[in-house]
């Protein structure tokens, strides 16, 4: 229940959008700029499409007397992040003719397109749906695309699964006809009907909302960074229910402590055919209850944080019309993805192939992440999937065919393995496109995870695996505060160092130096991995070694996230 | 014995009362000024029959000649003002020598009114390629008709403004000189052209137009020298004025070069919008350099340069021109040793043309090498010349600065590369705080409308749209009513959108009305400023009949006759698409000063 405070400004903008359709016409329509007018940058999240400026031709494009150099980012919506060959070449083909630099694959299992001037819009989303795909709530106030754990080796309950994610994004899809209409030229109803939005009602939610569908012992989706979590509950080979978790996420803002990441409670277990009322009952009561005056706290964890757990479970509970049965216990191994071949139980192969911050382009003389999945596409037979960390399974591969996979990958060297601890790496997007970024991330990363692993090789664990996170700002789109290893943007190379993290995702980490040089860090790094080297005990990770040596304390939960960090600091 | 009179006293009346009484007669239908140059008549004779020089015709001759003289007729067809300032120039001193002399524009003047004209002085330049000046396009296609006025006994003198770096060297000038003769008149004296340093030939021109028109009224030698007049010098007021901002203004993704500068001067620069400034630099190293290597020449051998000495690199940077190709120094050139081949293609039909529009001065050097010495090739070089740039700022907005949208000129001859002379030094050299050589050049046929609520539309593509930087800045400080419509195109919308903020803001704040924009490579099919024209025909329409005035402005060979045709084309839907009407409808407005332009 959004308390007596003015309502924020975008809550007005909803309103006034008419089930998102704002101006945007008009917007489109206007020669005389590259952007859209100011309202609109807030509506056409809703459509999956961010305004942004190359933020390195700013200063630049001023004393030409020029606008800033506008262009956008659209973001796809495939849940599960699953997609065929063909749909790959079609996105492959837009990505050329219309991104500035090609095809992205975020953490969330999507595609995004960068550097799409205004008047490309429209064609690019139009090419989309004839792919069968599109970008509709891919951002904004909604249920965001639904994660689901790309690599089982359990195909049969993958494919259950897998099925339940694509029904639940479909149940939480704003049912506006405001897409087809400026996107697609579909015609304008003249009789809306009455309830445009059964579940999200004419104002949507609060803020962003977030699902995913994890299947242990990999936590590759990180489910209890997610507003919403589902863990798969596997007996005998079969999927007999899901835990339910609520009220994860990772954004904070620096030096606002009412802001902190956060990691889900678990709510229950329920069974597969539960899975749309409980997540129609969570989302309703965020929507009814999440802060619609203050963004800054308005996710689904500051509303279970202020409700508390119990009042929260009740009202869910009431609105599903079920109780929760009690929590089944689940362990998980470790987060990120599973590279290379897996075999499946049903004895088809899946290639998870690492791409360097998800982005699909062809290295001079390196690594032809373009061509090689354009040429794979053109005969593969099964699927591609998007993985949770930015890299791409190539998924159904039948033992016949594996060798020619194979061999189109090594063709264009994308067979041999990458360092350990580069593979468990992760980065945002931040500079130049992202608007918010405070440093370099996805720039930085390279640099970065060639120091690290040159500093485990000096201190003699040439493949120690770990997992390590860099983002621009502390927004935290690459989900840092779950890493053993996570640097924050603060400043253009300098960052905040975070340390303790669980490699498995199912702890926070915590503060241990502000604001600190790239070349303080790396020091800071060779210290401690020396001391790791030494001291650690048998097959102890690195984040767990920080909190027992007391390099850093353990937060126990998000709202004491900002104790107790380290005096340095 | 006529000595003996001479010495005469006078008596105590100078003259007999029927000699006054003659004299009376004589000179009763004389103006004022012809009165005065008789007065200045008669004190000559008497100073030269005191020293009974040359045998003088009776006083009263020409007195009485004077009643029935022909009159001097001076017109002019005049673009940037040349021409008219020689014109009035040359009527100024008619009329001190008492002449009975008319100065006309050529826009106000019919074949049939010329024909009535007995003594004609035509004083006309050239534009675009070879086209006349918007004045003198009519007067020119009706002396050029079938059924034009015949001009049997109308004695005619020409004088031709152009620029010797155009293929049709005063062009203009030779076709009237063609249409009067084929029409039965009688030339004078053989077409005088002049080139851009034309002010002494010019006045060379006009003493004898003076004195063959003298003859004309039958006067003989010995009258009072006529002091000839200089004419309001255009072009010479050169100031020095100092570099304070000098910034690109096109994308750096953009495949053009265009700079924003911005002068100051301590004697402020006073202009109007729609004028041009003339900027005087020295050739970039680059320019040079590259036209020493065409050249084959030694950069330290020293040559003669009026009377002073200096090293080749030297003249050839400070003292020449070093990339325009003229035509006198084709002439010049084909004439050094080991350049022979190169005469024939000139006299081969079009051979000059085709010379001169293909690139520099160096493209004919590296084609015709010659074997000549250095001092006889730097003689065949004219004097560094300015170039003109139409002032993008207003006097209103910025009464100490002048503002200039420069864009750099680069191409390529034989896989050579190529800079224009002073946009490459303007966008590569000229650095805050440099001082240069500039000129204030009027364009009095470019004007904003006096009534500030008379609406205007702009049409102004590239760097066409640097003087309409000015007109918006002048009318939105003058608080003018009127409305403001801009057409602007370049290549790309991203990058070279020129001046893109500050019209968003002009929009914002109504002192533009609207713009459309046409941007060429943004899309498959390739649109232009006049395809926006026709896009608004009808808009522009109910501008035009609500009055508004029609500037264009910027590239000459191409984007003014397309919007020129455009415009005719939208004027003839009011007649049924008959283009003839439309094109007098146009030519209407252009008299009407409702439809200007200034283009290069
Ligand atoms: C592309 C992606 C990062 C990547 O490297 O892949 C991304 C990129 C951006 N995120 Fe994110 N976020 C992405 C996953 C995440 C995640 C991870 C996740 O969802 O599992 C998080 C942390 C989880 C969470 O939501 O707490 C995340 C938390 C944010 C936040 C902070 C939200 C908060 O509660 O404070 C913002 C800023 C905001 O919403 O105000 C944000 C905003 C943004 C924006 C749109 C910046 C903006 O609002 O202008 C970034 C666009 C940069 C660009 O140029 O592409 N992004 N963002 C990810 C797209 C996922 C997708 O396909 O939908
Ligand atoms: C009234 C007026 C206003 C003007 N206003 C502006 C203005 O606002 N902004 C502006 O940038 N310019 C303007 N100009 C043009 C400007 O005066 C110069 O002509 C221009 O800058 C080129 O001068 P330059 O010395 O750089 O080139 P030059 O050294 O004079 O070289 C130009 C010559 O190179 C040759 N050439 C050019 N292009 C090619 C080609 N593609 N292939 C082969 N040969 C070629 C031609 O012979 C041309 O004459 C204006 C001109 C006039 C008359
Ligand atoms: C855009 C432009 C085009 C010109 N074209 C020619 C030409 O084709 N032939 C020529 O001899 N002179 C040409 N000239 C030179 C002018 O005739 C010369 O500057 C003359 O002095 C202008 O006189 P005015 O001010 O009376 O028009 C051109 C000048 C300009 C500005
Ligand atoms: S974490 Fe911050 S910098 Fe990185 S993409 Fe997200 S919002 Fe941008």
């Amino acid at each position: 229940m959004t308390d007596n405070n003015p309502l924020s400004p975008v809550e007005g903008i909803k309103t006034r959008s008419k089930h998102l359709r704002g101006t945007l016409e008009e917007s489109l329509g206007d020669p005389i700029t590259g952007a859209i007018a100011d309202d609109d940058t807030q509506v056409s999240k809703f459509h999956g499409i961010y305004q942004q400026d190359n933020r390195d031709r700013r200063a630049e494009r001023q004393r030409q007397k020029l606008e800033p150099a506008y262009s956008f980012m659209i973001r796809g919506r495939l849940p599960g992040g699953r997609c065929t060959p063909e749909q790959w070449l079609a996105i492959e083909a837009l990505g050329e003719q219309y991104a500035a630099t090609g095809v992205r694959i975020t953490t969330r299992q999507a595609f995004q397109f960068h550097g799409v001037v205004k008047g490309a819009l429209k064609p690019t989303i139009q090419g989309i749906d004839k792919a069968l795909l599109d970008t509709i709530a891919a951002c904004g106030d909604v249920n965001r695309n639904v994660m689901c754990s790309p690599n089982p080796d359990l195909s049969a309950v993958h494919r259950e699964v897998d099925a339940l994610a694509g029904a639940l994004s479909a149940h939480l899809t704003p049912q506006t006809r405001a897409y087809h209409e400026i996107w697609l030229d579909g015609e304008k109803l003249t009789d809306a009907p009455e309830v445009v939005e059964p579940i999200y009602g004419d104002t949507y939610l609060p803020r962003k909302f977030k699902t995913g569908f994890v299947i242990p012992p990999q936590n590759d989706v990180d489910v209890y960074t997610q507003d919403l979590g589902f863990i798969a509950i596997v007996e005998a080979g079969a999927l007999i229910g899901f835990n339910v978790t609520a009220g994860g996420g990772m954004g904070s803002t620096h030096g606002d402590k009412k802001t902190f990441p956060r990691l889900a409670d678990t709510l229950g277990f329920i069974t597969p055919d539960q899975v749309l009322d409980a997540a129609t009952a969570i989302v309703t009561t965020q929507r009814d209850f999440g802060n619609r005056s203050d963004r800054k706290n308005a996710r689904l964890k500051y509303t279970i944080e202020s409700m508390g757990l119990s009042a929260f479970r009740e009202q869910v509970e009431r609105r599903q019309g079920f109780a929760f049965a009690p929590v089944r216990g689940v362990s998980f191994t470790e987060s990120g993805d599973r590279l290379g071949w897996v075999e499946a139980e049903d004895g088809v192969w899946h290639f998870g192939l690492f791409i360097p911050s998800g982005r699909v382009r062809d290295h001079e003389q390196g690594p032809q992440y373009q061509t090689g999945l354009i040429e794979i596409a053109k005969l593969h037979k099964g699927e591609f999937r998007m993985t949770p960390n930015q890299n791409l399974i190539i998924a159904g591969v039948r033992a016949e065919d594996k060798a020619l996979v194979a061999g189109l990958l090594a063709a264009h060297g994308l067979a041999q393995s990458t360092s350990r601890p580069a593979a468990g790496a992760m980065a945002c997007v931040a500079l130049p496109t992202c608007a918010l970024a405070m440093a370099d991330a996805e720039r930085f990363l390279p640099e970065l995870t060639d120091e690290v692993t040159a500093l485990f090789t000096r201190h003699g664990l040439p493949d120690q695996s770990l997992s390590m996170r860099v983002t621009g700002c502390p927004n935290g789109c690459a989900r840092p505060f779950v890493a053993e290893v996570a640097l924050v943007g603060k400043a253009p190379r300098h960052y905040n160092l975070y340390l303790g993290g669980r490699h498995d995702g199912t702890r926070l980490n915590k503060l241990y130096q502000e604001n600190i040089s790239v070349d303080r860090a790396l020091e800071i790094l060779d210290g401690l991995i020396a001391q790791y080297a030494n001291e650690r005990r048998e097959g102890e990770a690195f984040g767990d070694f920080c909190i027992r040596s007391g390099v850093i304390a353990e937060t126990t939960a998000g709202r004491n996230f900002h104790d107790k960090v380290s005096d340095a600091a | 014995m006529v000595s003996s009179t001479a010495s005469l006293p006078l008596p105590g009346g100078a003259l007999a009362p029927e000699q006054i009484a003659a004299l009376d007669a004589a000179i009763a239908p004389l103006t004022a000024d012809q009165l005065i140059w008789t007065s200045g008549y008669t004190a000559g004779l008497a100073a030269a029959r005191r020293e009974g020089t040359s045998p003088l015709a009776a006083p009263a001759t020409p007195i009485a000649a004077v009643a029935d003289v022909p009159e001097l007729t001076i017109v002019y067809g005049s673009q940037t003002g040349h021409s008219e300032s020689v014109a009035a120039a040359l009527h100024q001193s008619a009329e001190q020598a008492g002449f009975a002399a008319k100065l006309l524009n050529m826009s106000d003047l019919s074949a049939r009114k010329l024909a009535k004209a007995q003594w004609i002085a035509l004083v006309v330049s050239t534009h675009g390629e070879g086209d006349p000046p918007d004045d003198a396009v009519m007067l020119l296609e009706q002396l050029r008709k079938p059924r034009a006025p015949k001009l049997d006994g109308v004695k005619f003198s020409v004088l031709a403004l152009g620029d010797s770096s155009y293929a049709q060297f005063c062009q203009t000038g030779k076709d009237f000189e063609v249409a009067l003769l084929a029409l039965g008149a009688t030339a004078v004296a053989p077409l005088m052209e002049c080139d851009v340093d034309y002010q002494s030939a010019a006045a060379d021109w006009r003493d004898r137009v003076l004195n063959d028109y003298r003859n004309e009224i039958g006067g003989a030698e010995g009258r009072p020298a006529l002091q000839v007049v200089q004419p309001s010098s255009v072009g010479l007021r050169e100031t020095v004025a100092t570099v304070v901002a000098n910034q690109r203004i096109t994308g750096s993704r953009s495949s053009k070069i265009v700079h924003h500068v911005e002068l100051a001067s301590d004697a402020p620069l006073d202009y109007q919008p729609g004028d041009s400034l003339g900027l005087r630099v020295a050739n970039p190293d680059t320019v040079v350099n590259a036209f020493i290597d065409a050249a084959g020449l030694d950069a330290s051998e020293e040559v003669q340069l009026e009377g002073k000495t200096t090293s080749v690199f030297d003249a050839l940077k400070h003292s020449l021109e070093v990339t325009r190709i003229t035509g006198p120094f084709l002439d010049a050139y084909a004439k050094l040793e080991g350049v022979e081949s190169l005469q024939d293609t000139l006299e081969a039909p079009e051979g000059k043309k085709r010379v001169m529009t293909r690139g520099h001065i160096a493209d004919v050097l590296a084609r015709y090498p010659h074997a000549a010495s250095a001092q006889a090739f730097v003689e065949t070089l004219r004097p560094l010349q300015h170039r003109l740039y139409s002032i993008a700022s207003a006097p209103l907005e910025t009464p100490d600065e002048v503002h200039l949208t420069v864009a750099e000129v680069q191409f390529e001859v034989d896989g050579t590369e190529r800079y224009g002379a002073v946009s490459r030094a303007v966008v590569d050299q000229l650095k805050e705080g440099d001082e240069i050589e500039v000129f204030v050049e009027p364009n009095t046929r470019f004007r904003l409308p006096e009534d500030g609520d008379t609406d205007v539309i702009m049409i102004g593509p590239g760097t066409g749209v640097a003087p309409f930087r000015s007109f918006v800045q002048q009318r939105a400080a003058q608080e003018a009513t009127g409305r403001h419509w801009l057409f602007f195109g370049d290549r790309t919308f991203s990058e070279d959108f020129l001046y893109q903020a500050e019209w968003q803001t002009h929009l914002r704040d109504g002192a533009l009305t609207r713009i459309d924009l046409a941007f060429s490579r943004d899309q498959e099919a390739k649109v232009y400023v006049q395809d926006r024209l026709r896009d608004q025909a009808s808009e522009l329409l109910q501008w035009i009949d609500g009055g508004a005035a029609i500037y264009v402005c910027g590239d000459a060979s191409a984007m003014a006759p397309d919007v020129h045709t455009a415009l005719i084309e939208i004027l003839a839907t009011r007649h049924s698409g008959d283009l003839e009407a439309g094109a007098a409808d146009l030519e209407t407005l252009r008299r009407a000063r409702r439809y200007l332009r200034d283009v290069y």
